[in-house]
């Protein structure tokens, strides 16, 4: 039994619309397979073998694909697989690589069913003794370290940057292990929130904006009309240069902008 | 030949000040004939009007918008969540806003009725376990029908992490609302349409924030974020971005230089000094000062800092596309004319070596005070 399970998927490429490999999954399984442990990549539903193949390039012995169906609920079929796994790592999804509606949501039900906690935005990891030390990517460039005890599940940023290395080799060698649908038996549990809602509509690129309804005299739309945007701030004209700077750090401590 | 305007020499006067009532949808209306109204001036209705409030109570239904301030501030995805809010909500919803730290924002202006700020919130903590508990405290206190998050960052996963702990029904990256439905992209071209979530996460662009009514703006301590401790996790501390090594897009202070600076060694320690990451305009690049990756506008880098201090930047339309999600913008520049003085919070019209060496001089003499 593997210490670490990397959960990859194929997503749709933005322009030719074919499945491709995911840049955060590989990033987390890049890192993970930079720990010491053994590394088992896992999915739930398609994927097909190039895609697959393209993930072991980056070194990992072996990728199991669980089948399921079209609608089925890929939490509830990863669940069995990854009950005994201390580390579980995930890539982020992005907006543009979503498919129920329910994007980025499958980390956090599984860690929710497992009773485990979720670390986000991870950009790097380090071994330290049975625990270890996880780099958070934070706004504005900041950096958080956590010490993470197992088992735990990390979701792996798309801005981590470990070196991708692909190797002919692995992705020959590496095995793809499928394991088939059991027989279903009619589900009693509840759905989990990543189960689909609603039906597929044709979408269009410009999107309706949610406004209030106005009610505006024809007086008040002809001066909307001929308003100009904007005007600008305060202008400051007098005074000498010293005075004038006194204003500018004025301004940036009003806003807390700087902390000196 | 004024005949044709008056064929019997006789004009006929239309009084200007004609008595005029108010209708209660605010429009101005005339009744020929009648003497009953006001004698409004031209003047007095070009004033800008006192919003009315959106609904003034009693509530039975509430709409919950979550979002974490920084600064004091909340950002333009929140905003835009809190509109979305109040656009929806019927006449007996009342729009809550619940802040993670203090706000110093006009919160009625947003269209919020009520604001509970949690003000001993801590950013730099590590938290999440004990926000989500305060959030099932709201639930339990409010028991909203709704919940709206913006979908970015901090928000976004707060929200992931309660829907899914609550086990409420969860939208994420809701592109389009509508009054009972939204939709979420479903990849290749398709969109998912279904009818509205309990907790849902609002993609950037959502709604518009100009609002012809306003909230009601009560404020209202929140219960304090609960001190649970994080299972398994220990939090080792943060580490502020290095100003230096930081890409322009992450950056949060910027300090961009344009044609008018010519000290370059000032220019620097300035930044230095100040913490602020090196921007520059197309010229300044063009002109061999600094290297290509620093440059902000249309053909270089679109910068979200937080504060933007521009010196002699005359703001080109292409440099204004790269700075505008920036929130304050401090230009310095000779020409008070200039196009950036229209965009700029604050427009100092100085030499910018002067104001360079002048700010240096104060922001030495403050840290050494401190």
């Amino acid at each position: 039994m593997s210490d670490i399970t990397v959960l990859v998927a194929a997503r749709n490429h933005a322009v030719s619309g074919r499945p491709v490999r995911s840049r955060a999954d590989a990033a987390a399984a890049a890192l993970a397979l930079g720990m010491s442990s053994a590394v088992r990549l896992l999915t739930a539903g398609p994927l097909p073998d190039a895609v697959a193949r393209d993930y072991l390039a980056l070194g990992a012995p072996l990728l199991e694909v669980l089948e399921c169906g079209e609608d089925a609920d890929i939490a509830a079929r990863l669940l069995p697989a990854l009950r005994d796994v201390p580390w579980i790592l995930a890539g982020t999804r992005s907006e543009s690589e979503h498919g129920t509606g329910s994007t980025g949501i499958l980390p956090y039900a599984l860690a929710a069913a497992l009773q485990r906690p979720v670390v986000a935005d991870v950009l790097g990891i380090q071994a330290e003794g049975s625990a270890w030390i996880v780099t958070q990517a934070l706004p504005k460039g900041a950096r958080r370290r956590l010490r993470v005890q197992a088992p735990a599940v990390l979701v792996v940023s798309a801005a981590a940057s470990p070196t991708l290395r692909h190797s002919l080799a692995d992705a020959m060698a590496g095995r793809i292990v499928r394991k088939p649908l059991q027989a279903t038996k009619p589900s009693s549990a509840p759905t989990s929130p990543s189960a689909p809602v609603g039906q597929r509509v044709a979408g269009s690129k410009r999107r309706k904006l949610l406004e209030a309804r106005t009610q505006q005299s024809g007086h008040a739309r002809m001066l909307g009309a001929i308003e100009s945007p904007s005007t600008g701030g305060a202008v400051l004209q007098a005074g000498d240069p010293h005075t004038k700077a006194q204003a500018v750090l004025d301004y940036l401590r009003t806003h807390s902008l700087v902390h000196f | 030949m004024s005949t044709a305007y008056a064929p019997q020499g006789q004009l006929r006067r239309v009084d200007p000040r004609r008595p005029a009532i108010i209708t209660p949808a605010g429009l101005r209306r005339i009744v020929l004939g009648s003497s009953e109204g006001e004698r409004i001036s031209a003047n007095r209705l070009d004033a800008p009007v006192a919003k009315a409030a959106r609904s003034a109570g009693p509530f039975h239904r509430a709409t919950m918008v979550v979002a974490r301030a920084e600064r004091g501030a909340l950002g333009d995805a929140a905003r835009q969540a809190v509109a979305a809010a109040a656009i929806l909500a019927s006449a007996d919803t009342e729009v809550i806003l619940a802040v993670l730290g203090p706000c110093h924002d006009d919160v009625a202006a947003l269209g919020a009725d009520r604001l509970l700020a949690a003000e001993d919130f801590d950013a730099n903590r590590y938290q999440p376990a004990a926000c989500v508990q305060w959030l099932q405290g709201l639930q339990a206190a409010w028991a909203p029908e709704h919940w709206l998050f913006a979908d970015t960052g901090f928000d976004g996963q707060l929200g992931r992490r309660f829907a899914v702990q609550a086990g409420l029904g969860l939208a994420c990256g809701v592109v389009e609302l509508g009054a009972d439905s939204l939709r979420v992209p479903a990849g290749a071209g398709q969109d998912w349409l279904r009818p509205h979530a309990q907790v849902m996460l609002l993609a950037k662009g959502v709604a518009s924030t100009k609002l012809p009514f306003v909230g009601l703006g009560v404020r209202e301590p929140a219960l304090p974020v609960p001190a649970i401790s994080e299972n398994g996790i220990e939090d080792l501390g943060v580490q502020a971005g290095d100003p230096k090594t930081l890409a322009l897009e992450e950056a949060d202070f910027i300090l961009a230089a344009g044609n008018g600076v010519t000290d370059l060694p000032l220019f620097h320690s300035l930044a230095l000094e100040v913490g602020a990451a090196v921007g520059a305009s197309r010229v300044a690049v063009d002109d061999g000062r600094f290297a290509r990756a620093q440059q902000i506008g249309a053909t270089g880098k679109t910068v979200s800092a937080s504060a933007y201090l521009a010196l002699g930047i005359s703001g080109a339309v292409q440099h204004l596309q790269g700075i505008k999600d920036c929130r304050h913008v401090i230009a310095v520049n000779l020409d008070a004319s200039a196009p950036i003085a229209r965009r700029a919070d604050l427009t100092v019209v100085e030499d910018s070596a002067a104001l360079m060496r002048a700010l240096l001089e104060l922001v030495r003499q403050q840290k050494e005070a401190a």
